[in-house]
């Protein structure tokens, strides 16, 4: 086993503890606290310590699904993707951009979080961008 | 927070008010703890006995939504034993006769009689706060989560003004975040009114710049919340909607209103790593990477921007950036496949608070913005010499009691929140194997004379309704929780207390009453 | 010492390349964060000896992180499954510190004694361990007093002693010559005699260099002394249960079982680490949990002082100090022992405590693999509670398996394991049964099949009661509820031989007689000659002459020679003792009272660590006991 280390940050509360990831052979082995963060100081609490055990979790999405009545069938990423745009970009022509809501995600990167405001601000044209920071 | 976590062991008196911080912040409960155990005061205003409160010195026990009256309370009997700090008053605050109306009805005896605090702790409790040397206020959803959230947040930051214990170290109001960059959300321009930075999307001149800099002209009408969208989809004005990595079916309050919200849209679009009740709703889901797949940085309470690294190639291929990116190529406004770290460039480019950062930088050390250029070191403190403002306002609030009470009908008061081994919906935590033995369903805490009331025993399955609906649950008996009052957990998809809690909202922050609303509970 | 040898230092990343051809080599390698981690070996990569210690232990790689057990394909009528172990990789762990190399001499001893643990024993044979004594002690070091360091005694197959520019090396075993013959041009023989003053002047020089350290040598019996001492309840408020000390543990073991689906008809059993400092890890299916918050945090510590070497013989403390290092709550088991002892008067004697015999190795192939079973019939013995008739669906073993033991796990595939009390005998005739009542996940899922549906069974095991002794005694015996299950087959063989045995009474005890099991049985018993069969009931019943109230009323009235007689009781453990207080109390002595705990068993073999109470583990060493060795039990089942 190539066991690699990968030092990131805790994806559960606001305190943001540093945790390095255990990985080998494609899957996470075990999480555990990064000694010299900031934050946690080479501690965890029992979701930390714990949270490889959902990333590789056999309920995991791998592919995108299309819901057709009540049937869903899985699609190859091009064509969801497409799909996507297509039903976007007719409802924006049929009722404009403001009939388009974004919902970005406290849990997800800075960086993504700013692709998706922009992606709202740009391609879509509306500033209906929020997210669930009011919970 | 105006202040680093680190500083919460430099404080000699901390107040922590509704946050169950062992339990749902535990680093900073380490350190509250700590510095207790090290001879700090630790007051809790709290109306569950927490492990904090437990330890507390002073446990403020205060009737749920009663937030106002017990602070303006203490901040009279402060003011009436000069307490508070004439000089800090005079230079660095304005609007303080505001203040001294509102506090003049809260006598210590009316504050008593709204709060159920007794007088010797609430004078306690004021004396230790306002003459210690460092004084802290640590607050969390149990304050914010009221249809009067905001006023509860003015009023700490009254006191706080009141008594000069901000812009020091170990003093300060700090909220703690809920999630794990809900602050980086915020700040990236996650919310309908700003751009990122928290620059203003009303102001034409910074539609202009963001106009320049991303080459495309900048939409003028303004935006909505995530709770006027909802209402959008139900009359019909809004028709499509994208949802990343939030599952609002089960996180929002009045969870049938949402359901049927979404239900309406001509298009939903989710991206998320598993299915949820809300993907279920979905048009489309697409397979989100988690964060052990993604590259980037997230923002932590403290303001600290810290390094993300990909530890797995994304599971099913793609990263979140690269689906944004080729969706917005699809939309007709090309984004480039630009990297995360080109992505961050780009942002500190554009936002003035962390223009000193990069990947790089940060590969080397976390930063707490605002950090202006690349020599800043950041600033963990924040309003040391001047507010953002210049001057801090005082508020002067009156009290603002909350939208549903029990009564005959629905006679206990629901309190909610997280529990030890879970995480809000659970869509993670629960499929931890360890975290899901621990709690694996719905309990709901309920004070041993409620329970004998009802015949409820220890473990005895029971019904939990309010007005909006209805979940299955098992009593846990335990006098943690005030007679008239039960807590439960929002963890549980097949039992998400959501359903039961009321969509009164605040007024200002939109942020919704999570923490009180009317319930029965019926053996079954 | 049976071969000594030099090395050049600056020779080590050849020497690992050559060894890395033939096997995974481990080092300890500092990531970014500054933190040495054992990392796989990559050809001429820098080592560094001077790496403190690793921040992890090495027990995980042994362990196999998320471990499968064992594979399962099928539908409810027919079920294949398939052990998980696999073959060990060549493996080298080099570098590890002479307290990791005490942790894993327990860890052989645990894993492979008793039911010997064969993903274990698989990936152990694999593994050679290329240790490297310590010359400086890290800050919350503590083996110097633990006796577990700073400088290895057995248990490595290499050993490194680092001094200046040269590293004296021992070699203990086989597999430690094969290193050596594999990088031989790296090695200079040296005279073992010659070495001997050199490394215990150096062990010396390292000792003189720890900060104080607590006096340990004591600890079992201040532990055992202290057991009732306020201290646990002033540490356990702070401690938010975040397991990190059992994580990073080198001699902690526990797990839980996982069942992962991977559709409707096959999945896969793993164990993950589970941790005695998580609330839920002794909690039953009911809700009762027998371990409080403060007696998970004295356990852990007890555990690792007094139980593992009371038990195995070896140190369960190793005195690496890492549970210090990622405690948020600053618990420090080297301040629990010296507070203890400072208030402990040490004249004082440690209360006495039973030590249960271990049993020889015992084989078992397919360890944690269930062997399919078919539900022959289902009954309802009480409104809630049913009764199974099975047979294994392998005709051989159907035939000739032993019924020797008190309990069988029973898996229903794609859900979970439960331990079910079996009442059988030696004569089973290919079928058994047993009493389930719907309590949890396992027993409801076990309440939707129906006959002709195949289900998973582990065992027999556990020691049963000891009734062959009782010849020519008085026998009382007692069970309240489905408690009266696990001693049916006893009152059958008692009844079989009825001339060896006294008098023999049985008190049936329930709410109400509707949740009397066996009723039919009990009536055909009680025509016996010399049996009496007694019912005590909360509430009146007119289908039997019963008493309303409590057991411990009709035992005067039985009349038995009580100084020689014996009694079986299966209750709740609450009701166990009441009753024992006042069979004492007529005279009978602890040690002829038998009872049987069958608190929160998952694995069965003694291994996943649920059911350890004090140093005992109920699956192993019960779930039978006498009075008198409950009462030497920690009060934790």
């Amino acid at each position: 086993m190539d066991i690699r280390h990968t030092p990131t940050v805790c994806p559960y509360c606001g305190c943001g503890c540093g945790l390095t990831l255990e990985t080998a052979e494609g899957r996470v082995l075990r999480a555990i606290p990064t000694a010299d963060a900031p934050v946690n100081r080479g501690r965890l609490c029992v979701k930390g310590w714990n949270v490889h055990d959902f990333v590789q979790h056999p309920d995991r999405l791998t592919r995108p699904l299309l819901r057709e009545d009540r049937e869903t069938r899985p699609l190859d990423w091009e064509s969801a993707l497409d799909l996507a745009a297509r039903e976007l970009h007719r409802i924006r022509d049929a009722y404009g951009p403001d009939s388009i809501g974004i919902l970005t995600s406290a849990r997800c990167t800075n960086e993504e979080n700013y692709l998706l405001q922009k992606f709202a601000r740009c391609a879509v044209g509306t500033h209906n961008i929020d997210h669930c920071a009011r919970l | 927070m105006t202040n680093p976590f680190d500083d919460l062991e430099r404080s000699d008196c901390l107040l922590v008010v509704g946050s169950n911080a062992t339990v749902a912040h535990p680093m900073v409960g380490m350190r509250l703890l700590r510095r207790k155990r090290a001879g700090g005061f630790l007051i809790v205003a709290d109306p569950r006995r927490t492990t904090l409160a437990e330890q507390a010195d002073i446990h403020l026990r205060l009737r749920p939504g009663t937030d106002v009256p017990l602070f303006n309370g203490l901040m009279r009997i402060i003011h009436d034993n000069g307490w508070h700090n004439r000089e800090f008053i005079e230079t660095r605050t304005e609007n303080f006769p505001a203040l001294l109306d509102a506090i003049a009805p809260w006598t210590p005896e009316a504050t008593e009689a709204a709060t159920g605090v007794p007088r010797d702790l609430l004078f306690r409790a004021a004396e230790a706060y306002a003459v210690s040397a460092a004084s802290s206020i640590v607050y969390c959803l149990g304050v914010t989560q009221h249809r009067c959230g905001v006023n509860n947040v003015r009023v700490l930051a009254d006191l706080a003004m009141l008594c000069g214990q901000i812009g020091r170290p170990g003093t300060g109001v700090n909220p703690l975040r809920g999630q794990n960059n809900v602050q980086g959300s915020c700040d990236m321009g996650g919310l309908p009114d700003y751009y990122p930075g928290y620059q203003k999307a009303d102001d034409p001149a910074v539609r202009e710049a963001f106009a320049r800099a991303w080459g495309c002209p900048q939409p003028s009408t303004p935006g909505l919340t995530s709770l006027e969208m909802m209402e959008a989809l139900h009359k019909g004005t809004l028709k499509a909607m994208i949802i990343l990595g939030e599952n609002p079916v089960v996180s929002d309050p009045d969870a049938n209103h949402v359901r049927q919200a979404l239900s309406k849209a001509e298009f939903l679009l989710c991206i998320d790593i598993f299915p949820t009740p809300t993907t279920e709703l979905a048009h489309l889901t697409l397979p989100g990477a988690s964060f052990a797949e993604s590259e980037g940085t997230f923002t932590n309470s403290e303001r600290r921007v810290q390094r993300v690294r990909q530890a797995l190639p994304p599971l099913a291929g793609r990263s979140n950036s690269r689906v944004i990116q080729e969706l917005s190529t699809r939309m007709g406004y090309p984004m480039p496949p630009d990297s995360p770290a080109a992505v961050f460039d780009e942002i500190c480019a554009l936002t003035p608070l962390l223009r000193g950062m990069s990947h790089e930088r940060l590969d080397r050390e976390s930063l707490c913005w605002p950090c202006p250029d690349k020599n800043h070191p950041g600033a963990p403190m924040l309003h040391a010499d001047r507010f953002t403002r210049g001057k801090g306002l005082f508020a002067g609030l009156a009290h603002v009691p909350p939208a549903e009470l029990p009564d005959a009908e629905y006679p206990l008061l629901l309190n909610t929140g997280m529990g030890h081994s879970q995480y809000l919906t659970g869509t993670m935590t629960r499929r931890c194997p360890m975290l899901e033995r621990e709690m694996p369903h719905l309990e709901v805490d309920m004070h041993p004379d409620d329970a004998r009331a009802l015949g409820l025993r220890n473990g005895a399955r029971a019904r939990l309704s309010s007005r909006r609906g209805a979940v299955a649950a098992r009593v846990h008996i335990t006098d943690a929780v005030p007679a008239g009052t039960v807590f439960a957990p929002l963890h549980f998809a097949e039992a998400p207390v959501n359903l039961l809690t009321s969509a009164e909202r605040d007024p200002v922050s939109k942020t919704p009453e999570f923490k009180i609303c009317a319930v029965r509970v019926e053996k079954v | 010492m049976s071969a000594c040898y030099a090395l050049n230092p600056a020779d080590l990343p050849a020497l690992l390349t050559v060894w890395r051809r033939n096997a995974v080599v481990y080092h300890p390698r500092k990531t970014n964060e500054n933190t040495p981690r054992l990392a796989a070996y990559e050809p001429l990569m820098p080592v560094d000896l001077d790496y403190g210690n690793l921040a992890m232990p090495p027990v995980d790689i042994l362990n196999g992180y998320q471990d499968v057990l064992f594979h399962w394909k099928g539908n409810e009528r027919t079920y294949e499954t398939r052990p998980g172990a696999e073959d060990g990789r060549p493996t080298i762990l080099f570098g590890i510190r002479p307290c990791d190399v005490a942790a894993l001499s327990y860890l052989d001893e645990f894993y492979l004694g008793e039911y010997a643990d064969l993903n274990y024993s698989r990936r152990r044979e694999a593994l050679s361990v290329v240790a490297v004594n310590c010359t400086t002690p890290g800050e919350r070091c503590f083996c110097a007093a633990t006796h577990t360091g700073p400088f290895a005694r057995g248990d490595f197959d290499l050993l490194l002693t680092p001094d200046g520019d040269v590293c004296w090396v021992e070699c203990a075993t086989g597999k430690g010559e094969a290193l050596v013959e594999r990088g031989a041009t790296f090695f200079r023989p040296v005279p073992a005699a010659d070495l001997k003053a050199r490394l215990l002047m150096l062990e010396e020089r390292c000792r003189a260099a720890f900060p104080p350290l607590p006096d340990m040598s004591d600890a079992r019996n201040v532990l055992l002394r202290g057991f009732h001492h306020p201290i646990w309840d002033e540490l356990t408020p702070a401690c938010i249960a975040c397991t990190g000390c059992t994580a990073v543990c080198p001699t902690c073991t526990c797990f839980q079982f996982h069942e992962e689906r991977f559709s409707a008809e096959s999945g896969r059993r793993v164990r993950v680490k589970d941790s005695c400092q998580a609330p839920g890890f002794t909690r039953n299916a009911g809700g009762h949990n027998p371990r409080s918050k403060a007696g998970a945090v004295r356990h852990r510590i007890m555990d690792k002082l007094v139980y593992i070497e009371d038990r195995f013989g070896k140190k369960g403390c190793v005195g690496c100090g890492r549970c210090i290092d990622v405690c948020p709550a600053d618990i420090d088991i080297r301040e629990i022992v010296s507070r203890i002892a400072a208030d402990a008067p040490a004249d004082e004697a440690a209360p006495p405590v039973f030590i249960s015999e271990r049993t020889p190795r015992r084989a078992d192939p397919q360890l944690y693999t269930p062997q399919p079973a078919r539900i022959v019939s289902i009954s309802d013995e009480t409104p809630d509670i049913r009764r199974y008739v099975v047979r294994y669906t392998d005709e051989h073993l159907a035939e000739t398996f032993r019924l020797s033991g008190q309990f069988f796990m029973v898996t229903v595939f794609g859900v979970g394991e439960v331990a079910l009390s079996i009442p059988f005998g030696d004569q089973h005739g290919g079928e058994f049964e047993f009493c389930v009542k719907k309590v949890g996940k396992v027993t409801s899922a076990l309440a939707a099949l129906r006959p002709g549906d195949v289900i998973g069974l582990r065992g027999p095991y556990g020691k049963g009661f000891p009734y062959r002794s009782f010849t020519g005694r008085d026998v009382l015996i007692v069970g309240s509820g489905v408690g009266l299950a696990p001693v049916r087959t006893i009152i059958v063989r008692l009844l079989q031989e009825r001339e060896r045995y006294g008098r023999i009474a049985i008190i049936a005890s329930a709410t109400s007689y509707e949740g009397i099991v066996y009723k039919d049985d009990l009536r055909r018993w009680a025509g016996e000659p010399g049996v009496e069969v007694r019912y005590a009931l909360a509430r009146p019943t007119d289908a039997v002459n019963a008493h309303v109230g409590y057991i411990n009323d009709l035992l005067p009235e039985l009349g038995f020679d009580w100084g020689s007689s014996r009694a079986i009781l299966c209750a709740s453990p609450r009701r166990i003792k009441l009753v024992s207080k006042d069979l004492l109390g007529l005279g009978m002595r602890p040690a002829d009272i038998y009872t049987s705990l069958e608190t929160h068993m998952r694995c069965g073999v003694g291994k996943c660590g649920h059911c350890k109470v004090g140093s005992h583990y109920m699956c192993l060493d019960g779930p039978v006991f006498t009075y008198e060795e409950m009462l030497q039990l920690p009060e934790e089942f």
